[in-house]
């Protein structure tokens, strides 16, 4: 994978750069919004981290420029403006994703991850339409809406359906409450309470009656994640 | 509708102005129609009894001059009588009556004072009629003496002036009462306009304008004092979101790059390390710190209003349902019941307005929240959408503790926490945003005890 950084402030910058760069991507960055916008349309890249506030040129000023000049990378917005209208304003110029700062670094990750992965079945629609999602002893079958562990079916009400279902698209990847309650609910707001960790609680022991082997495991200060240990 | 209309420019100051102009016009009229009565139909009656007066001192005159006896004075007075077709003479002497009447009417006054007494003529075609004298009785040696003078015309007169002064009178009052209620609503327009301008300041559309008429009146001056004064606020309001934004991005900076650095420090291979859940426990501590301090610029962000471009057509009821989904594991950890109650509705149509639905959503899922928070265990919780052709209300309601009636208005404010010894139960905004997103809606917020209990109602008016 590689990505473009295009952030001012210089440490913000460089932890997002020795990030991706520990989990195996190439990064390139860029402090100003006219050297990104340099960049992002004279090389190619997966996915563009782009800050909302940059010098000499808006973050949002870059963002349709590269629109204009044709250029579909996908891209994350990250902004200290967190308001709705913000976030609307992001989105409508062409902006693939909004994250407010600060951040877990580990949302960053995975939210970029899922864009390239969006990104990639665009272009080519045969790959990844699995109507299967399986992870141990436990399979969700999309098309017949039934999960099963072992052999027993688990009955699941819309929205455990819909939590378990993008945990498992994302499986082994840390997936943060905000990031659920936008996939599940598709409300954007940072609902500040514990009500996501009750939902994946009573998912949770739907899935692990009867001595099951845990499945979900609760990453502390970050999110969610499901994995075999 | 057009009643009550009616009634409130009756109710307005300009309206009592104006019937205390109509009042004060209808006495000046009233004064000068007094004049008038008296310079025209008063003199006439004036002269006539001048002229009695003077018949009645020339007949005495000959009455009392010596030499004179009762037959020759019969004679002058029935000459007299005889000559004039007004004038009316009769003289009672103890043998007979002299004159134009047959007797003298009883209760005459004594000269000079007169009155009006009714008698009754024959015209030249023999036609009885009554009419009116003006006349009073002279005594004389030879007998009472009455001298008087016809005037029929004294009742048309009266009846003329009458009529053409009440005439006058309600022209005055119609018209001054007419001009009166469209100046009244010409004003009241203009005034109407200001209040709806205010109004829709108060729901945050800091963008409304007064509009300014060709004629520069004082309601043109006013109205662009108003408008000067609304490009004031919005330039403070404007340079206090810039201070809030140029905080945000400072100090989110700051608090971005502590993040990452404990984060990137934390080692997920140690299991059960002191130094790694310190590390933990110092993230929960600055995650803590940044969700107040985001609710905090969030609440002053929504208080600035949103973007029209941001209001979309919201299907309530779905909203609604989307709360109770999302809310209902909350209310089973403590054994209550929460439910949804659509009422005065077909279920099966939508219930739509417009908003901002995550805001919204927001809104709503606070007050429930909140709800399930402070109702005890195996308590009630109950989302109703009552639909009414000229509102729409969403009650949240428990059966919980409740709050005292003294702290309801207080709960919107920021911090605001009823009982100040619970801890760990929010930050004490999550009630002033949902005042905040109510507010720019345009609704109403509502709180009422029910005993035992609390519920709090958003009201959006059609």
């Amino acid at each position: 994978m590689k990505l473009l950084v295009i952030e001012d402030d210089s440490t913000t910058r460089e932890y997002i750069q020795k990030g991706f760069q520990e989990s195996g991507a190439t990064v390139d960055t860029a402090d100003n919004g006219p050297d990104g916008l340099f960049l992002a349309t004279t090389e190619h890249y997966d996915i563009i981290i782009l800050d909302r506030m940059l010098p000499k040129m808006d973050g949002l000023a870059v963002l349709s420029a590269l629109r204009a000049a044709n250029i579909h990378t996908p891209i994350i917005i990250l902004s200290a403006l967190s308001h709705v209208d913000e976030r609307i304003k992001g989105l409508k110029v062409g902006g693939d994703d909004y994250l407010t700062k600060p951040f877990s670094f580990q949302e960053l990750l995975v939210r970029a991850s899922i864009q390239v992965d969006r990104q990639k079945q665009l272009l080519d629609p045969s790959n990844g339409s699995n109507t299967l999602l399986t992870i141990a002893d436990l399979s969700m079958d999309l098309v017949g809406h039934k999960v099963t562990r072992g052999v027993k079916e688990i009955k699941l009400q819309p929205k455990e359906f819909q939590l378990l279902r993008y945990l498992l698209e994302h499986k082994e990847q840390v997936i943060s409450r905000t990031m659920l309650f936008e996939a599940v609910w598709d409300y954007h707001f940072d609902p500040k309470t514990n009500v996501i960790d009750v939902h994946i609680a009573k998912l949770r022991k739907k899935l692990e009656e009867e001595g099951h082997s845990q499945l979900i495991y609760t990453v502390r200060g970050a999110g969610y994640v499901v994995r075999t240990t | 509708m057009w009643l009550e209309r009616l009634r409130r420019s009756f109710r307005t100051s300009i309206w009592r102005f104006t019937l205390t102009f109509t009042c004060i016009v209808l006495c000046i009229c009233i004064g000068i129609l007094t004049l008038v009565y008296r310079f025209t139909v008063s003199e006439q009656t004036d002269q006539l009894t001048k002229q009695v007066l003077m018949t009645a001192q020339s007949l005495s005159d000959i009455a009392n001059t010596e030499g004179i006896d009762r037959a020759l004075f019969s004679k002058t007075v029935e000459r007299r009588s005889d000559k004039s077709a007004s004038s009316i003479l009769v003289l009672q002497t103890p043998d007979n009556v002299i004159g134009n009447l047959d007797s003298i009417p009883s209760a005459l006054p004594t000269l000079p004072e007169l009155t009006h007494f009714p008698i009754a003529v024959v015209d030249h075609l023999g036609q009885a009629s009554v009419t009116l004298a003006l006349g009073g009785q002279q005594p004389t040696r030879f007998g009472p003496l009455l001298v008087g003078i016809l005037d029929d015309n004294y009742l048309v007169r009266q009846r003329d002036f009458l009529s053409a002064s009440i005439w006058a009178l309600s022209l005055t009052l119609i018209i001054t009462l007419i001009t009166g209620y469209l100046f009244n609503r010409k004003v009241l327009l203009r005034i109407n306009q200001m209040g709806h301008l205010i109004t829709e300041v108060k729901n945050g559309n800091l963008n409304t304008r007064l509009p300014l008429s060709k004629h520069q009146d004082e309601f043109d001056t006013l109205s662009q004092q108003i408008n000067l004064m609304l490009d004031e606020i919005d330039n403070l309001i404007d340079s206090v979101a810039q201070v809030t934004d140029g905080i945000a991005h400072d100090l989110r900076t700051p608090l971005s790059r502590m993040r990452i650095s404990i984060e990137k420090n934390i080692d997920t291979s140690v299991v059960n390390s002191e130094k790694e859940d310190w590390k933990l426990t110092l993230l929960d501590e600055l995650d803590g710190v940044i969700a107040t301090f985001n609710a905090m610029l969030e609440l002053s962000r929504i208080e600035k209003g949103v973007q029209p471009t941001s209001l979309r057509q919201i299907d309530l009821k779905q909203l609604c349902q989307d709360v109770v989904e999302l809310s209902l594991p909350l209310a089973e950890q403590k054994e209550q019941t929460l439910s949804f109650v659509i009422s005065e509705h077909e279920s099966s149509e939508k219930i739509v307005i417009m908003g901002e639905r995550n805001l919204l959503f927001r809104a709503i899922f606070n007050l429930v929240e909140n709800a399930i928070k402070y109702t005890q265990e195996q308590g009630l919780i109950e989302l109703e959408l009552n639909w009414k052709e000229a509102s729409c209300e969403i009650v949240v309601r428990d059966n919980g503790p409740g709050i005292p009636e003294a702290l309801h208005d207080k709960i919107f404010q920021r911090l605001f926490q009823v009982d100040v010894s619970r801890q760990n139960q929010g930050f004490g905004l999550g009630l002033s945003i949902v005042k905040a997103i109510t507010k720019i809606h345009g609704t109403d917020l509502c709180v009422t005890s029910c005993d035992p209990g609390l519920e709090i109602k958003i009201i959006f008016n059609n």
